[in-house]
């Protein structure tokens, strides 16, 4: 099967090297349209953290379909990476963004490049 | 076991998991294909075993993914796309992990609830391949009209 994950999938990427045991929860934002959509998708980081020097926006939890978020999360916009999409853990939970999570994340991206 | 070519595209999602030795060989290789390695120097650097650096960069050239020089270098092609491609996704990923380690949640503080984000690529998008092409040189695409950017925050013409 060639798969990929949809624009608004909410998935976990794991660390490759190990360095790190957490997998990292990450938003897909890029489309079916993307070049190469079989190989990578370009993701934005997600965190619990406020205590960054650049803001960060809530991402309310009922904005989110197939998957309940026990704790209250934040887009960091300025970490948005195209990663192989072998990295993302199809063995952990997922779930994709409503059209309002979706327009959420493009306003939260339109934002920082407006600034 | 034979491969229906009507079904089979050289194309196709490289099938090596980030992490593993191929994955990290493919990095350091595809990061300048205009440089060629010892097995010495890429144990060296990435900081393998002998013999499975020796193990695995002969089952990677032996799939075609790098070359090997009459004097045993070993090198990324300049032509594989694909791979240059994955390489720089290794990058990336590694970037995201090292800048941002800790999410602060893990997957045990989410519960899923329904079928997963998973889905099978239309077929319209299989069919239709991404065919790279060639950018302009820097000097072909651009052409300097001021003494340079404005990295000292005083462009003040869009305000």
């Amino acid at each position: 099967m060639t798969y990929y994950y949809p624009q608004g999938s909410l998935v976990f990427a794991a660390d490759p090297t190990g360095a790190h045991s957490n997998p990292r929860p990450v938003i897909v934002i890029s489309t079916v349209d993307r070049p190469y959509v079989e190989q990578e998708a370009t993701v934005v980081c997600l965190t619990t953290k406020t205590e960054y020097s650049y803001e960060v926006t809530e991402l309310p939890s009922d904005v989110v379909e197939g998957l309940d978020l026990h704790k209250t999360s934040y887009v960091m916009p300025w970490a948005i990476y195209t990663i192989p999409l072998s990295s993302i853990r199809d063995d952990l939970p997922s779930g994709t963004l409503t059209t309002g999570g979706l327009r959420l994340i493009a306003d939260i991206i339109d934002k920082m490049v407006r600034s | 076991m034979p491969i229906d070519l009507r079904e089979h595209n050289p194309d196709d999602r490289i099938d090596i998991r980030p992490g593993t030795n191929k994955a990290a060989i493919i990095k350091l290789l595809y990061r300048d294909t205009n440089l060629a390695y010892t097995p010495a120097e890429i144990q060296e650097a990435l900081d393998l075993p002998r013999g499975t650096t020796s193990t695995t960069l002969s089952r990677l050239h032996d799939d075609g993914m790098i070359g090997r020089t009459s004097d045993g270098l070993y090198h990324g092609f300049e032509h594989r796309d694909d791979l240059r491609r994955f390489a720089r996704s290794l990058v990336q990923l590694d970037s995201m992990f090292t800048r941002h380690p800790d999410a602060g949640f893990r997957p045990n503080d989410v519960e899923q609830t329904g079928t997963g984000a998973k889905r099978e690529i239309p077929r319209y998008r299989i069919a239709e391949r991404d065919v790279p092409g060639e950018e302009p040189a820097p000097n072909d695409w651009v052409t300097e009209t001021d003494t340079g950017s404005n990295s000292d925050g005083s462009g003040e013409e869009d305000q």
